[in-house]
C-alpha cells in the first residue's frame, strides 16, 4: 500500500510553484482553448463553440496558439525537472475542432507534452491512431461508470478517472475487475451540467440578467433554494458545479486500500490560499488528523460515500406491471358488481390471477366467466371483456398471472 | 427512381402507444423495459408485453427497437446480462445502446443490430468511427449538431445516422448532466431525470450575493423540424426521430400524423401543420441547433410551458359491424359538444355528439373519466384511433 501520487490543475506559474511546494507529483496544465472548465470570461473575439456563428470565432483561423501552455511547462520543468505533467484536453469536439488537432499534436509532442486528458471519445479515438506514443487518461465524464465499459475504454486509454458518481464500494470492484491506472477526485467540486448553449449570456441578451460579463455566479434552483450551485460561462459553453467541497479526507484508510495511481485535488477557481492550504494538507496525508477544515466551507464526501439513487418507495403495483405476466388491465368498473378489462393474454372461466389495484391493494380472483362487453357485433379482433366481481376494483388495475 | 424517404421513428411508452404510433404511420417504434430504459417512470413493458410487441410490429410489417440506454453501474450488469439472453430470439429491429461495456455485452449475447443512442453524445465524425469499430450500424447523433455536421459525420463514417426532429430537447449535453442525480437523488443516466433544468433560478453575485438576474434560463424549447424536412430527405438522412416516450397517446397520434403526412407529400403548407402541433402541450418550439438558427431563440425565458388548446378526450378500444365503437374516455366531454377524430389516414373529422351511451347501453348525458362510451358518431372508427377536444 502506498500514496498515490497528489495531482493538481495549474493555469498559471503561480499556482505552479505553489503545488510544486507543496508536493504535488502531477500537474494538469491548462489551456483556455484546450481546457473547458477554464476560468476566462466570455469574450466573443475567440470563441472556440461552432454553435455561435462568429466571424471572430477562433474556428475560422488556421492555428491554436500553445505558447502559453508551453511556457507553463517550461517554468514547471525549471523549478522541479522531474515533475510529472499533463495537459487538460476536455472537448466536447466537433468535427470543425479536428482540424486544430494535428497541429495541437505536434506543438505538445514537441514540447514533451504527451501525457494527455480527455473525455471526447472521438478526440481519443483519433489521438490514439494518430499518436500512438501518447498516454492517454479519460477524465471523470467520459461515461465510463461499470467495469465492463472501463475494461473496454482501457484498449484506448492508459488511465481512467473514475466517475464522481461511483461510490466506494463501486470503485473497490472497478479497482479489482480491471487492470489499469485509476484517479479519483478526492478534493473539489463536482462537475453537474455542460451546455454548449450560452444560458448567461442570452439571459442577459433577453434582458433577465442585468450584468455582463459576469464571473463565476450562484444559481438558486427555486426548488431548491438552500443550494447555491455555482455556476460559469465561457467560450466551451455553460457550466454548473455543485454547492460543497468534496473532500474524501475522513476516508484516508479506505483511499488507500483503493491502491489508486493518483488523487485529483481540483480547487480551480478559488483562492491562492485555499489552493495552497488543500495541497499542503493532502501532501501530509496523516491517518493520525481525522479532519480538514477551511473556514466556514462546507465539505463533504459527495457521492463517495453512498450513490443511493432512485431509492423512491416501492410499489407494489409497478413490481407487478415490470415482473409478471399481465393478462390485461381494468379499463372501467362498477364497484361491487363487474368490471371491463382490455386482455393482452387469453383468459378463461375458472383462471386465477392476482388483481393489483394502483393503490397497491392485491388479491386473488378466480375468474367467474368472461363475457362480451356488449350484444353488438364485434368488428376488431382487440378484445374487451367483462367479468363479474363482488369487490370494487378501480381502472387501471392490473390481472396479473397467479 | 424511387423517392428516398427516412425512417420516421416514434416513441411508444406502452402497448396502446405502440399500437397508436403505428397506425398514425410511424415506420419503427422505439420503447423500453423495466431493465434499464432511460425512462424509468414511464409506462415501460415487461418481458412478456415485449413478445407482444414484437408481434405487432411484425403484423405492421414494421420496426421495433429496444431501448437500453442508460449508463449501467455494476449492480446492472447482472439483469442487464439475464434480460438479453432472455429476448435474444425476439423479432427486435435494433438495440438502442449508450453504453461501451453494454454494447460489448449485448454483442456477445444477441446478434441484434446496435443503434448508438444521442446519449452517447456523437458530435463528430471520430466519434462515429469509433463506434464504427465496435460494431454499430446507426448512429443516433447528438442534438447540438447541425445538418451540415450530420451529413459530414454519415458521410465520414458510412454508417445510418437518425437525428431527433421533434419532441423535448435536454439544456445540457445529453449524458453530462448530473443534476438531477445531486438535487433529487435520482440518476439522470438511468431513467430518473426530475428536469431541474425546466426550473425558475435566481442569480447572485458570487462575491457580495447581490442578485443580478432570474428566469426560466435553461428552459429549453421544443424541437419542430417541419421545415428543415426537404432538407433532411435531400441530404438522406437515413432515420428522423420523434421524442416522448412519456407524452400522451393524443401527443403522439397528432404528431406521428403530421410528420407522416409531409413525409408523403412535401409540398402541403407547413404553416397549418405547425398550427396542428402547437395545439398540443408544447414549451414553445424551436427549430435547434438542427437548423441552425440563433440560440437565443431556443430558450423558454419567461415561462415553464405553454398551455394546449386541445383536449385528449380518448382511444377507440372497440369497434363494432355496424359503425358504433365504444371509447375509452380520458377526459369528460358531453352531448352537444364538437370532438375531432384524427382518422389515420391523417385527416380530421367533426363529430358532433348527439347520444352517449354507457358500456352497458345506457344512455348518458356526459362522458367522464376512466368509462368506457358507445358512440355512433365516429366517421370509419379504427381500433386505436385517437379522439380529441
Amino acid at each position: 500500500m502506498s500514496m498515490p501520487k497528489l495531482i493538481t490543475y495549474c493555469s498559471d506559474s503561480v499556482q505552479i510553484q505553489t503545488a510544486i511546494q507543496a508536493g504535488v507529483s502531477e500537474l494538469i496544465l491548462e489551456h483556455s482553448y484546450l481546457s473547458i472548465r477554464s476560468l476566462d470570461l466570455v469574450d466573443k473575439a475567440g470563441v472556440l463553440d461552432p454553435r455561435i456563428k462568429s466571424e471572430d470565432d477562433i474556428c475560422y483561423k488556421k492555428k491554436i496558439d500553445l505558447a502559453p501552455l508551453i511556457e507553463l511547462a517550461i517554468y514547471a520543468r525549471s523549478l522541479k525537472p522531474d515533475i510529472q505533467l499533463s495537459v487538460c484536453w476536455d472537448w466536447m469536439a466537433y468535427g470543425f475542432h479536428f482540424k486544430f488537432v494535428d497541429s495541437i499534436l505536434e506543438d505538445l509532442s514537441a514540447a514533451g507534452l504527451i501525457r494527455i486528458r480527455l473525455c471526447d471519445i472521438g478526440l481519443m479515438f483519433y489521438i490514439r491512431k494518430k499518436m500512438p506514443s501518447a498516454h492517454l487518461i479519460l477524465m471523470h465524464d467520459t461515461f465510463h461508470v461499470n467495469r465492463e465499459s472501463i475494461q473496454q475504454f482501457a484498449k484506448y486509454a492508459q488511465g481512467q478517472v473514475l466517475s464522481h458518481l461511483l461510490c466506494l464500494d463501486e470503485i473497490r470492484d472497478i479497482v479489482q475487475a480491471v487492470q489499469t491506472d485509476f484517479e479519483v477526485l478526492i478534493h473539489g467540486n463536482l462537475f453537474l451540467h455542460h451546455s454548449p448553449t450560452r444560458y448567461l449570456s442570452l439571459a442577459h441578451e433577453a434582458g433577465f440578467v442585468d450584468e455582463w460579463p459576469l464571473n463565476r455566479i450562484q444559481l438558486q434552483d427555486q426548488d431548491h433554494p438552500t443550494r447555491l450551485l455555482t455556476a460559469f460561462e465561457n467560450k466551451h459553453g455553460f457550466f454548473i458545479l455543485n454547492d460543497f467541497q468534496r473532500c474524501l479526507w475522513s476516508y484516508q484508510k479506505e483511499l488507500l486500500d483503493l491502491n489508486l495511481s493518483g488523487w485529483i485535488i481540483d480547487v480551480r477557481g478559488y483562492s491562492l490560499d485555499y489552493f495552497k492550504t488543500v495541497l499542503e494538507a493532502y501532501s501530509r496525508f496523516s491517518i493520525s488528523q481525522p479532519k480538514f477544515e477551511y473556514g466556514d466551507y462546507s465539505l463533504k464526501p459527495g457521492f463517495f460515500k453512498a450513490a443511493r439513487f432512485d431509492l423512491r418507495k416501492k410499489r407494489v403495483y409497478q413490481d407487478y406491471l415490470s415482473d409478471h405476466k399481465i393478462m390485461g388491465m381494468v379499463v372501467e368498473s362498477s364497484p361491487k358488481k363487474w368490471m371491463i378489462v382490455e386482455l393482452e393474454q387469453p383468459l378463461h372461466q375458472s383462471d386465477v390471477v392476482q388483481i393489483v389495484t394502483p393503490e397497491d391493494v392485491v388479491f386473488s380472483y378466480q375468474i367467474p366467466d368472461v363475457l362480451a362487453v356488449s350484444d353488438r357485433e364485434v368488428a376488431s379482433d382487440h378484445q374487451l371483456v367483462k367479468i363479474f366481481i363482488s369487490k370494487t376494483v378501480p381502472p387501471r388495475s392490473i390481472l396479473a398471472l397467479a | 427512381m424511387s423517392i428516398f424517404k427516412p425512417e420516421l421513428v416514434a416513441p411508444a411508452g406502452n402497448l396502446e402507444k405502440l399500437q397508436i404510433a403505428y397506425l398514425y404511420g410511424a415506420d419503427a417504434v422505439y420503447l423500453g423495459t423495466p431493465v434499464f430504459g432511460l425512462r424509468k417512470y414511464a409506462d415501460n413493458l415487461n418481458i412478456d408485453q415485449l413478445k407482444i410487441a414484437c408481434s405487432v410490429a411484425t403484423s405492421y410489417q414494421k420496426k421495433l427497437y429496444l431501448v437500453l440506454n442508460g449508463f449501467a453501474h455494476n449492480e446492472d450488469l447482472d439483469s442487464v446480462c439475464k434480460f438479453l439472453s432472455q429476448i435474444q430470439s425476439f423479432a427486435i429491429h435494433g438495440l438502442v445502446i449508450s453504453d461501451l461495456g453494454i454494447f460489448h455485452l449485448a454483442k456477445q449475447l444477441t446478434s441484434f443490430p446496435i443503434h448508438i443512442s444521442t446519449q452517447a453524445n456523437i458530435t463528430n465524425p471520430q466519434s462515429g468511427l469509433f463506434w464504427k469499430e465496435q460494431g454499430a450500424k446507426r448512429l443516433i447523433l447528438a442534438r447540438e449538431l447541425s445538418l451540415e455536421e450530420c451529413v459530414d459525420i454519415k458521410t465520414q463514417t458510412g454508417l445510418e445516422v437518425e437525428v431527433f426532429i421533434h419532441g423535448a430537447r435536454c439544456a445540457g449535453y445529453s449524458g453530462n448532466c448530473i443534476l438531477s442525480n445531486y438535487s433529487s437523488a435520482r440518476d439522470a443516466n438511468r431513467g430518473g431525470c426530475v428536469q431541474n433544468c425546466r426550473h425558475f433560478f435566481t442569480f447572485f453575485h458570487e462575491s457580495d450575493g447581490q442578485k443580478v438576474g432570474s428566469g426560466y434560463v435553461m428552459n429549453s424549447k421544443d424541437l419542430m423540424s417541419i421545415d428543415l424536412l426537404p432538407k433532411l430527405i435531400s441530404a438522406r438522412i437515413d432515420a428522423l426521430k420523434i421524442e416522448g416516450r412519456m407524452k400522451s397517446a393524443l401527443y403522439l397520434a397528432n404528431t406521428v400524423r403530421i410528420y407522416r403526412q409531409i413525409l408523403d407529400n412535401t409540398t402541403l403548407s407547413s404553416e397549418a401543420l405547425k398550427s396542428e402541433l402547437e395545439k398540443i402541450f408544447n414549451r414553445s418550439f424551436c427549430a435547434g441547433y438542427l437548423g441552425g438558427g440563433d440560440p437565443a431563440s431556443f430558450v423558454l425565458f419567461h415561462e415553464s410551458f405553454q398551455s394546449k388548446t386541445i383536449q385528449f378526450i380518448g382511444v377507440i378500444k372497440q369497434v363494432f359491424s355496424d359503425g358504433a365503437c365504444l371509447v375509452e374516455v380520458r377526459n369528460p366531454f358531453c352531448v352537444g359538444d364538437c370532438l375531432e377524430y384524427l382518422h389515420p389516414n391523417g385527416t380530421l373529422h367533426a363529430v358532433h355528439v348527439q347520444k352517449i351511451w354507457s358500456s352497458q347501453g345506457e344512455i348518458l348525458s356526459s362522458a367522464r373519466i376512466n368509462q368506457l362510451v358507445l358512440l355512433d358518431s365516429i366517421p370509419e372508427p379504427v381500433l386505436f384511433g385517437v379522439i380529441r377536444k
